[in-house]
């Protein structure tokens, strides 16, 4: 017998999952995953206490008179803030009060800062129960106003982009409540990549899903979702600081970009094809100050996490600080974010690459000493 | 988990299941792995949401993600140090005396080092050619030649023994 194309599948060709055990392996990853989501809205749920008397506790502010403003909402969201930074940046917010009702909910864009030249936007929004109905805010926080977006007034751009699919989203929480569970704020931060080249689109418009009803099946519930009327219009309200460094004694990549709230790295479309292992590890920020910063897909090896059960409840390896092999201990608040994927366009294998991530903190790019990638210094351009 | 999250990864199912199980299969040699590897799989689509932008592309996202899922299986302590129920099955049992010819191909295969029959399978069931395999597992192209080279002379060694064996008996 010679091994061919139809020898070796006809040799191999008893290799079958049976589909009544393929389904039950499949419903135990859904589980997996249910389980993994109520992790998250637990930990959500505490992070929002704890940020509600962090937040108010030090000013007397009642959220349910005042609101939050957009200083007040940097400050709580991000780690570690310098002050001059956070407030260019919460500078050049605008304030919006457009709404979009759906039932009993009315959501509210209340600030939002959107960067069409670095690719970013920032935004919170309010959601409030119209008739004082106490919020579910176990759902709300991860479903409920789970959100789309697109770009442009240009017809054939505007279906260009697949929404959520390239992008980083930043810090969703902690989201911050008022007393009586009414109101609900949440604050986004977007770091995206166009699909086509180009000058930079003039709009962005975030579209909501709301929850539509749920249907339960093999004793899981899911939800189903439909797109509330109306969407909001971002238009651009300034530019952020940015800083470049040159990446080409990287294999494959152009530039590498710094910004207040985000990074991404640009790649030529021949490094190959390989959603897990991304073509660098750790990015080092090494600031005037002495100190550092990193951003990672996963912490290198070594590193054993100083907060593990953190770690674990989230599965976020940015959720933690490490000890590396040398013992230097690195606090959470100097992993300023974890690579969420990658993308860009293409022919079968031929992608152009962007990576991007969001920052747990807010930087200024004026304090960047150095961009390291791997170890590697890229000069800064 | 939002309906459309379950009705796609059932559509991904659908699509790729015969795929990501052989190509499982084939890495572990062992179909209880297969099973964990596969809901691994899914668990991790489910998960990290990725967006694909051509059917290519998809199934490549899959094709990586089983391969790295079975590489991590074959590096934990626990599956160093066992030999797998199917292979201890395999080696008591001795090579094919009177099977059917498909079945010495089968076990050929199995037979074959982990570098040479991954190579193989993508190239003889899932039908990519050199180039496309070479992006698919990070290796230079000669590389992926020489190793299905290689691969192709061990399973045609076994074979020809195997022949002779049936010839002499």
């Amino acid at each position: 017998m010679m091994l061919e194309h139809n020898t070796y599948r006809e040799a191999i060709s008893d290799v079958k999952l049976p589909d009544d055990v393929g389904m039950e392996i499949m419903e135990g990853a859904i589980r997996r995953k249910e389980q993994r989501t109520q992790k998250l809205r637990a930990r959500a749920i505490a992070a929002i206490a704890a940020t509600f008397i962090i937040a108010f506790g030090a000013n007397g502010i009642c959220y349910a008179q005042t609101g939050m403003n957009i200083w007040d909402l940097l400050g709580a969201t991000y780690h570690k803030t310098e002050e001059a930074t956070a407030a260019n940046l919460a500078e050049g917010f605008q304030k919006s009060g457009q709404t979009i009702t759906y039932g009993n909910l009315q959501f509210t864009l209340e600030y939002y800062y959107f960067d069409p030249i670095n690719c970013e936007a920032y935004y919170s929004i309010r959601t409030d129960s119209l008739d004082g109905t106490p919020l579910n805010l176990e759902n709300i926080a991860d479903s409920d106003i789970s959100h789309e977006w697109t770009f442009g007034s240009s017809p054939n751009r505007k279906g260009g982009f697949e929404p959520g699919g390239w992008t980083s989203n930043g810090p969703i929480s902690p989201s911050y409540v008022n007393d009586a569970h009414t109101a609900i704020q949440m604050f986004y931060h977007d770091v995206y990549t166009y699909e086509n080249e180009g000058s930079p689109e003039d709009t962005m418009e975030v579209f909501l899903n709301v929850r539509d009803g749920e249907e339960a099946e093999n004793g899981i519930t899911y939800y189903k979702y439909k797109k509330a009327e109306g969407s909001f219009l971002l238009k651009p309200t300034g530019q952020l600081k940015s800083l470049y460094a040159d990446g080409s004694s990287m294999d494959g990549c152009t530039t590498i970009k710094v910004t207040t709230g985000g990074i991404c790295l640009y790649f030529h479309n021949n490094i190959g094809y390989n959603p897990e292992e991304y073509p660098f590890h750790l990015i080092t920020l090494k600031m005037k100050d002495g100190t550092n910063y990193y951003v990672f897909d996963a912490p290198p090896e070594g590193w054993e996490p100083l907060d593990r059960e953190a770690l674990d409840a989230s599965g976020n390896f940015q959720d933690t600080g490490y000890r590396t092999p040398d013992g230097e201990e690195i606090p959470r608040e100097s992993i300023l974010g974890q690579f969420s994927g990658g993308g860009g366009g293409g022919g079968k294998y031929m992608w152009n690459y962007e990576f991007s991530g969001t920052f747990n903190s807010l930087i200024n790019v004026d304090d960047i000493a150095g961009i390291y990638v791997d170890g590697v210094e890229m000069p800064l351009m | 988990m939002k309906y459309t999250e379950k009705q796609k990864a059932l559509e991904c199912y659908q699509k790729h299941k015969d795929m990501i199980y052989k190509l499982a299969w084939a890495y572990c040699k062992d179909a209880y792995q297969a099973e964990d590897v596969f809901q691994e799989v899914f668990y991790k689509y489910l998960v990290s949401h990725p967006k694909f932008k051509t059917v290519e592309h998809e199934k490549a996202w899959f094709i990586r993600i089983t391969i790295n899922i079975c590489k991590n299986f074959l590096k934990s302590k626990w599956n160093r140090d066992i030999l797998h129920l199917e292979e201890w099955d395999r080696k008591q049992e001795g090579p094919e005396e009177s099977g059917d010819a498909f079945d010495t191909l089968k076990n050929a295969i199995l037979d074959l080092p982990e570098k040479y029959r991954v190579p193989i399978h993508l190239y003889y069931y899932e039908e990519y050619s050199v180039r496309e395999i070479a992006h698919l597992l990070h290796k230079s192209e000669s590389t992926i030649q020489t190793q299905l080279q290689r691969g192709r002379e061990k399973i045609k060694h076994t074979l020809e023994r195997s022949e002779r064996h049936d010839v002499g008996a």
